[in-house]
């Protein structure tokens, strides 16, 4: 029998560990830039070899300005483009990982799954893309 | 396919047997659990099998919401103090089968009975903060998926977590199309798995920040989405496995979680029953099932019936054999077991992180739900004829 190991206070103790990282994105853009093209047609071969359904390769995950909390728990402060749940900040190229490691790379794992993309317009987010508080 | 034998429990355990008194079942090895709903047909349908079985037992129990559950067994001296459903023998009702309402006993204990079980299909700190007493532990069983349904009429396919944010955290004034009325947004109370599970997806936390149109059962919910009049406007929340044999009657929509670029369904596609995405970290809604019962030094469980239960529920050896594959009746109850699944988390809405099962059943799974993938799969008899790898409920598995 499996007993479960975390208990409530341990648990709780994890989820105030797992605050995303802010990455300081421009840099890491621009060293990939340098790298250009051939770093993108190996990386894209690579995804293909995996089986990957999307043909791009995974990206660098640039920052979004911090979500106004609600005591929410991971909406996250990072994000990859297009992937910030719907909030219409970004709409850049496809994305998946062929071997995720992190839960933003699981969550974007490449697969032949049926997969439905959605950005709509939430006229109630603020400009950079935070949520605002939940009312009473 | 999934579920076809499954009760929809879609009306209040009513009594299909001569009426009998809880006291009177004391003498057959009973079990008294509080249930959440969306567990009720795994633990008839294994409460069945167990009646008849090797170990009998009596399985006696009253269904509430997860965090209700939590809140009885943590006291100091938890009870059943109304009237329980109970699985009958073959010779208390030869004509009873887990697809029909369990009938119910009179609660004519004095002071109610002991509580040996309470469920909760949400991890516990979705109820409460506070660590469990002292004396009680919690076992993590399958996995439940959760999901936001609109009715067939809906042209709607998915809904992102900031929709679910502006549309449940709103009130239907959030301005998420075509959400926006709160007399089609249906929801459960903060009791409630599906309703807990959900909203801390979307990042309503608390819970009870969550608004619409309260409705207290799930299956009330399935029932205003499917039959609601204004079908664009309509959303609700449900069990996977409460949809997966409803599906006639609504659909689920695909979910696209924070930082993730597209949205997906519990499975692979909006038509199979593979719960792929859900095993495999693409589809973020879902929780565990929790089981919290009284523990010796050790960890084990008191209650030696009590231990019988929760082994088959996660997929232990037991002794004597059990004389059926209880992961079958998991399976078939629309939850994944823990061996099938690829990813794991330790909070509720948590971040998701690899797993790999030290004694997987993925093949084993792949095969009951009729996935593409178990064509890949090789059956077996034993390890011989599984390379490097083990022999596991009739297929190879790499260990």
């Amino acid at each position: 029998m499996t007993k479960s190991n975390a208990t409530p206070a341990a648990n709780a103790l994890n989820a105030s560990t797992e605050k995303p990282v802010m990455a300081n994105t421009k840099s890491r853009i621009r060293a990939v830039a340098v790298f250009g093209g051939a770093l993108i047609a190996a990386s894209a071969l690579a995804a293909l070899a995996a089986g990957c359904d999307d043909s791009t390769t995974p990206r660098e995950t640039v920052p979004v300005a911090p979500v106004a909390d609600s005591g929410a728990r991971d909406t996250g402060s990072t994000t990859i483009p297009g992937t910030d749940g719907g909030t219409g900040t970004d709409a850049g190229p496809l994305d998946c990982f062929p071997d995720p490691k992190t839960h933003e790379e699981i969550i974007n794992r490449c697969s032949n799954s049926e997969k439905i993309d959605k950005n709509p317009t939430l006229p109630l987010l603020y400009a950079d893309g935070g949520l605002p508080p939940l009312p009473n | 396919m999934l579920g076809i034998a499954l009760s929809l429990a879609s009306a209040p355990a009513q009594a299909q047997t001569a009426a009998v008194t809880c006291s009177s079942l004391q003498t057959q090895n009973p079990v008294f659990l509080l249930l959440g709903a969306t567990q009720e047909p795994l633990i008839k349908t294994l409460g069945k099998r167990i009646r008849e079985g090797t170990t009998p037992t009596t399985i006696i129990y009253r269904t509430a919401g997860s965090c209700t559950n939590v809140a009885e067994i943590v006291k100091a001296a938890p009870k059943i103090t109304q009237n329980a459903s109970y699985i009958p023998s073959v010779a208390q009702d030869p004509t009873w089968d887990p697809s029909k309402p369990a009938p119910q006993c009179t609660m004519d204990i004095a002071g109610g009975a002991d509580l040996d079980v309470a469920n909760s299909n949400v991890f516990l700190d979705a109820c409460t903060t506070a660590p469990l007493p002292a004396g009680l532990a919690a076992f993590n069983g399958p996995i439940q998926a959760y999901t936001f349904v609109a009715p067939k009429g809906s042209s709607q396919t998915a809904i992102t977590a900031a929709e679910g944010y502006f549309t449940f955290g709103f009130n239907g004034n959030g301005q998420s199309q075509p959400w926006t009325d709160k007399n089609f947004i249906f929801i459960l109370p903060t009791t409630r798995s599906t309703m807990l599970s959900l909203m801390l997806a979307v990042g309503i936390n608390p819970a009870t920040k969550g608004k619409g149109t309260l409705l207290q059962d799930p299956n009330e919910v399935l029932n205003a989405v499917a039959q609601s009049a204004t079908p664009e406007k309509t959303i609700g929340i449900v069990g996977a496995e409460l949809y997966d044999v409803q599906r006639d009657k609504l659909k689920a929509l695909a979910f696209k979680a924070y930082k993730q670029r597209y949205a997906y369904y519990a499975d692979s596609t909006s038509t199979s029953f593979d719960k792929f995405n859900l095993r495999n970290g693409l589809y973020f809604p879902w929780s565990p099932t929790v089981y919290v019962t009284k523990v010796d030094a050790q960890g084990v469980p008191v209650n030696p019936r009590v231990k019988y239960l929760l082994d088959l529920l996660m997929g232990n050896d037991v002794t004597p054999a059990a004389g059926f594959d209880p992961q079958e009746d998991v399976i078939k109850a629309g939850v994944v077991p823990i061996c099938a699944m690829k990813v794991t988390r330790s909070v509720e809405a948590g971040n998701l992180s690899l797993y790999d099962a030290p004694e997987p059943c993925h093949c084993y799974y792949e095969t009951k739900v009729g996935a593409a993938s178990a064509a890949a799969c090789t059956a077996c008899t034993n390890d011989s004829t599984c390379g490097a790898g083990k022999c596991r409920h009739g297929f190879c598995e790499a260990r």
